[in-house]
């Protein structure tokens, strides 16, 4: 789930892209048709017209040479609602929670280390 | 009523060490929020009506301010909050950049010891949320990991991939 949202967002970063998805919006259009607003070469477009389709965000008309490509609204709405940004959000933080725990029982290790090395334990002096 | 939606993870690290990275303010600062996101925390009172407020540098540029309420407070096992975004002055706010995200979250962090580790389980369920919210908190649901069942799941793949 949170590699295909990382996909979809990654999608979705780039201003071309997101022109292409603005574009299909209004229907859907052939690789020609799509060139037309962007001083791009047409390897440039399909690049990111396969970026987008391996999001989701996009698929191929299977029908006629064109294969004219169309929107996939299901992964923009996924990628748009609350409850997806939320997620995103919890499973970010506890990425950031792991290193921090790794991190912090390291350091007590090292110290725990340290101190056995530098300061023997005391023999039984306070054993009443 | 809706069901919650449920988020698991297990952590390498004994259960009062999560428990403490959670409820210790200058801890939570270190880990809370997405990655790239600095967080500070404003105020961190924990108990039951106590706040915790946070101030959240975005990547994006963003600053976030939020307010969480604690409703329930069990040492080692269980906080309850109610998860809300706040403006500057810390009142409660709607969402400062999305359309259709309740005003409040009902959030449950559970922590149960398994194998010297700790699994966390959060739980939030939208509260005075409109039918709109509510919608796209049912669409979305089944989708991701399908409640309990696709958490679990998720959970067992998790593991063995340790």
């Amino acid at each position: 789930m949170q590699d295909r949202l990382d996909l979809t967002f990654s999608a979705l970063a780039d201003p071309t892209r997101r022109a292409i998805l603005a574009r299909l919006a209004l229907g859907d259009a052939t690789v020609s048709e799509l060139m037309q607003p962007f001083p791009m070469s047409q390897p440039a477009v399909s690049k990111h017209l396969k970026v987008l389709e391996r999001a989701g965000l996009i698929s191929r008309g299977r029908n006629g040479q064109f294969q004219p490509r169309r929107l996939e609204t299901e992964r923009l709405k996924e990628a748009a609602s609350w409850v997806t940004q939320f997620r995103a959000f919890w499973e970010g933080s506890f990425d950031r929670l792991d290193d921090y725990l790794a991190a912090t029982l390291a350091q007590d290790r090292l110290t725990e280390d340290r101190q056995s090395r530098h300061q023997p334990v005391e023999s039984t002096k306070e054993t009443p | 009523m809706t069901e919650p939606f449920v988020l698991t993870r297990a952590f390498a690290a004994p259960r009062d060490r999560v428990w403490a990275a959670w409820t210790d303010p200058k801890a939570l600062a270190a880990w809370f929020g997405p990655k790239g996101s600095t967080s500070e925390m404003l105020e961190y009172d924990l108990r039951p009506g106590g706040l915790w407020r946070g101030r959240m540098a975005h990547p994006n540029g963003m600053t976030i301010y939020s307010r969480f309420t604690f409703r329930e407070v069990t040492p080692q096992s269980r906080l309850v909050w109610e998860h809300s975004f706040a403006d500057q002055s810390g009142a409660i706010a709607p969402a400062p950049f999305f359309d259709h995200w309740p005003l409040v979250i009902l959030s449950t962090a559970e922590f149960t010891e398994k194998d010297g580790g700790t699994i966390l389980t959060l739980t939030w369920t939208p509260q005075d949320a409109s039918a709109e919210e509510l919608a796209t908190f049912e669409q979305t649901k089944p989708g991701m990991t399908g409640g309990w069942g696709g958490s679990f799941q998720q959970l067992d793949e998790y593991l063995a991939g340790r």
